[in-house]
């Protein structure tokens, strides 16, 4: 029986954006029997759903609506109109997501403190610090069944893998393996599939074997019957009283109408880009800087990946897309060590 | 032809010069054609000129011997609309003009791949030639059909993935 809950139910849980944030948090709380309404921009689907070609799947899976960026920063020469590849979808960028669960290292946790003050950037340290985070992390490797973890094994190397394994070992690299990831890599170690090696994990995995909200904490979230997921639902403000609690979302429906959900909690859970702005947008006159602000820091120390691609051809094939999008990893060079120039490392 | 002019002829140079020198037919009745009438695109907002243009500029930006011309042709084809259609004209009459100002009739008139590269390149930190180039990562290379002259498998989960179809074959390393 799926929940649905009233409009004017202020006693439920509100949570923005169903990845791996907020589903995983809707999941939980039904799980306790707290009623939760979920809003979600994007639509639903499914492993069966999901499409094996990057572009297609891209246009299904991204978030589409008009985003843009400016600055001197390389993404604003080349990608203004496109700067950050996200999902709007249930279950979020997990849809999208390569599984890589790697944990902060020690020194992470305290990067002011370790690194110094960096000119252009803006440290701090954590108020909390591995030791703390460890028996959390031991129950997300549990629940994602992430490979290298527990009795976990790590996912066999593709063609892709051992090219790279086989360059990084002739360069007198050691910590070289198939990486830790939320990919389910044998059938006795957990209740998903186990990984086909079809190469198309950033498009969705039609298996399931990788871990997504989507599949997993969603419905299992909406089979207590405490969470109603109602997806083309986009939040567009937080509404609070005169105290300055919030009590109600605005949302247009996947019909543009325009509804508003009463809540006694209101969870903002829809990444990097949307949350910060929602919270903006939620600006009042008695919070005009926006909610949830005091510190002037929302949309601000925006962080993401930072990549460089390197390519190479070979004299004889390789048929790196059979498998595993993110094959591997070496891990010889994350460690912070100054001495090289620059602090921290991945 | 005299001996300065071949200067040393690679394959794909001779493949264009035939191609550019007569393969493409422009009738002038609003389409363009392989010469054995294999395949043909129709034009509606643009001339077929500007179509036989647009086609060799996506050869020249990203040449493969191996892929026939209507693969090309599907890839710019989106340029044949109301929308484009200014966007075409004004890209292409500066085309025209930095071919000129090279030396030739046109870029189209060009038989040499090499010459035409040379044109391309004065013009490609221009918004047409962006657009064009940009547009072809996807509008030719997502082209299901020509995934195997590359040696691309594709679509893999029907088949059951790669674990039992070599997913770790590779056998020279």
């Amino acid at each position: 029986m799926v929940a649905k809950f009233d409009l004017n139910d202020d006693s439920v849980v509100v949570i923005i954006g169903t990845g791996a944030g907020g589903g995983v948090l809707a999941n939980e709380l039904a799980q306790k029997g707290v009623k939760v309404v979920a809003l979600e921009a994007g639509g639903r689907y499914l492993p069966e759903d999901y499409i094996n070609d990057e572009w297609e799947s891209f246009g299904q899976l991204a978030w589409l609506d008009a985003r843009t960026t400016s600055g001197d920063w390389r993404v604003a020469k080349d990608f203004s109109g496109l700067p950050a590849w996200i999902v709007k979808a249930v279950g979020g960028t997990t849809t999208h997501w390569a599984g890589a669960s790697i944990r902060f290292q020690d020194h992470e946790w305290k990067a002011l403190s370790t690194y110094g003050a960096v000119e252009g950037a803006n440290l701090l340290d954590w108020p909390i610090d591995g030791a703390e985070m460890a028996p959390w992390y031991e129950k997300a490797e549990e629940k994602l069944g992430v490979t290298r973890t527990g009795n976990r094994p790590g996912l066999p190397g593709n063609n892709n893998y051992l090219v790279f394994e086989k360059g990084a070992k002739s360069l007198g690299y050691k910590e070289v393996h198939t990486g830790r990831m939320a990919i389910q890599s044998s059938d006795e170690t957990g209740n998903r599939i186990s990984c086909q090696q079809t190469g198309f994990c950033f498009q969705g995995c039609k298996w399931g074997a990788k871990w997504s909200a989507a599949y997993t904490d969603i419905p299992d979230g909406e089979a207590t019957g405490n969470l109603e997921v109602r997806d083309r639902c986009h939040v567009a403000k937080i509404l609070h009283d005169d105290t300055g609690k919030v009590t109600a979302v605005e949302y247009f429906d996947k019909d543009g109408n325009k509804l508003t959900q009463k809540a006694r909690i209101v969870c903002v859970a829809g990444n990097t880009i949307e949350s910060p702005r929602l919270l903006l947008n939620s600006a009042s006159e008695m919070f005009p800087n926006g909610l949830a602000n005091s510190s002037d820091q929302v949309g601000r120390n925006y962080m993401r990946h930072v990549t460089g691609s390197v390519y190479a051809i070979f004299d004889k094939p390789v048929r790196m897309w059979r498998g595993t999008t993110m094959a591997g990893i070496v891990q010889d060079e994350a460690r912070h060590d100054p001495s090289r120039g620059f602090v921290g490392a991945a | 032809m005299t001996k300065h002019d071949l200067r040393g002829l690679t394959r794909r140079q001779l493949l264009s010069r035939s191609f550019a020198a007569g393969a493409l037919v422009v009738t002038g009745a609003g389409f363009i054609a392989a010469p054995n009438a294999a395949w043909a695109v129709e034009v509606t907002a643009i001339t077929p000129d500007q179509m036989a243009t647009l086609l060799q500029m996506a050869r020249d930006i990203y040449p493969h011997d191996q892929v026939p011309d209507q693969f090309y042709a599907v890839a710019v084809k989106g340029y044949d609309a109301e929308d484009k259609k200014d966007l075409v004209a004004a890209g292409i009459t500066e085309l025209d003009a930095a071919a000129r100002a090279m030396g030739h009739a046109s870029y189209l008139s060009i038989g040499w791949e090499e010459d035409r590269v040379q044109v391309l390149q004065s013009i490609e930190t221009g918004t047409f030639f962006q657009t064009v180039r940009s547009g072809l990562v996807t509008g030719l290379y997502n082209q299901k059909e020509i995934w195997p002259i590359f040696g691309y498998q594709g679509e893999s989960f029907s088949q059951g993935g790669y674990i039992e179809r070599g997913f770790n074959d590779i056998d020279w390393l």
